[in-house]
């Protein structure tokens, strides 16, 4: 498995580090190697034109996704019979937005 | 179904060990006003387990001294008064009381669920600027019930949690069925047994009830903390599902999601910052 992987830029994850450097459409540097992704920067390139990055470490980004799949199943189970609530709906989505990419303590 | 005589369980709770005579004497020092910290970090000090589990809350991120606090009434200065008396009253019931090792609630995760909620309950008290210790000590023992039952008649809480998983119901509903008396009912008795404040002994026998009588603002407190301590998943109250948040406990207590949603990063700090009792 590769160490570095290229995706689009709307389907980046914000914590993601970039495996190259990020050049703009006349081949000037934007942000360099090693640049940890936040949600301001990626619209920032979006601004600039950037479709797509390299990002390092697919392996971590596939775990991150793992860990996302599974604190909302999990939120999921533990909501199950409450979501008929809209206030359970609206708490549900309260916790789903503030656990977004943290781990279950 | 094994229904329990109330005046059979009234008889088992008197048989439970009651607060160690230290945690009585510290808490008896403060409660006479005798504030002089010399004296209460000297009694401290007198319990090495007890000390050591002070130090960890004052040397907690939370506080901002890592590493930095060593001596018991430096800690006491810290932290205040007030919350060393609910740290040592906390660290007391949760040594009275740890839950049976080969019982079918994990005691361990019931006592850092009952920490997420003293958590929840102190963060919610501050912003109605009520009396925040008394919050976290109701919110620590608001589940004491399944303690006592589970200790008191190990039997009957075992077929209540066999009744729980064969009808996927909530833990409450299976003590109601089973034993004719939930949790809540029996905590209360155990509170009034150990001669709590009435502000707590409601709060624990009213914490899933808040819609049906006329509810103080204690009660209120700490269900609408339970219920975030299991939404965010801290410790095991015995569910593996979230009861349904009252509305009128939320008005009661003057929040909204959007207030909720800036208190969870506080609460989890608080919980951080104190899950050092258990250990």
């Amino acid at each position: 498995m590769s160490d570095t992987e290229t995706v689009p830029l709307d389907q980046t994850l914000v914590g993601m580090t970039l495996a190259e450097d990020v050049l703009d459409a006349r081949g000037m540097p934007l942000l360099a190697k090693g640049v940890i992704l936040d949600a301001d920067t990626c619209t920032l390139l979006m601004r600039r034109g950037v479709q797509q990055v390299t990002i390092a470490r697919k392996i971590e980004m596939q775990e991150r996704l793992n860990r996302q799949q599974a604190l909302e199943a999990r939120l999921q189970t533990r909501f199950a019979q409450v979501l008929d609530d809209p206030l359970m709906e609206e708490l549900f989505e309260a916790i789903k937005q503030y656990r977004g990419g943290q781990p279950i303590s | 179904m094994t229904t329990l005589n109330p005046v059979d369980v009234e008889q088992k709770i008197r048989k439970l060990p009651a607060l160690p005579e230290l945690v009585m004497q510290v808490i008896a020092l403060i409660d006479r006003g005798e504030v002089d910290l010399g004296t209460i970090s000297k009694k401290i000090k007198q319990d090495q387990s007890l000390s050591l589990k002070i130090l960890g809350v004052a040397n907690s991120s939370f506080y901002g001294f890592s590493g930095q606090i060593s001596a018991i009434k430096d800690a006491c200065i810290l932290l205040g008064i007030p919350t060393i008396r609910s740290l040592v009253m906390s660290i007391g019931f949760i040594n009275a009381l740890p839950g049976r090792k080969d019982a079918p609630l994990d005691g361990r995760g019931l006592w850092q669920h009952a920490i997420g909620v003293a958590a929840g309950a102190r963060v919610i008290a501050q912003s109605m600027r009520v009396n925040p210790e008394l919050a976290f000590s109701a919110g620590l023992l608001h589940d004491i019930g399944k303690l006592a039952l589970e200790t008191s008649f190990p039997k009957e809480y075992l077929a209540v949690t066999q009744y729980r998983d064969q009808n996927a119901c909530l833990l409450r509903d299976a003590e109601t069925a089973v034993l004719g008396m939930d949790h809540a009912i029996v905590g209360g008795m155990l509170a009034q047994h150990w001669h709590l404040p009435d502000a707590i002994c409601n709060a624990i026998q009213r914490h899933h009830s808040t819609d049906l009588l006329p509810s103080n603002s204690m009660a209120d407190i700490v269900h609408v903390a339970d219920i975030l301590s299991r939404a965010l998943d801290i410790g095991d109250s015995g569910d593996d599902w979230i009861p349904k948040l009252s509305g009128a406990s939320l008005q009661r207590t003057q929040l909204d999601l959007a207030k909720i949603k800036v208190m969870l990063p506080d609460i989890e700090a608080v919980y951080a910052s104190t899950t050092v009792l258990i250990h």
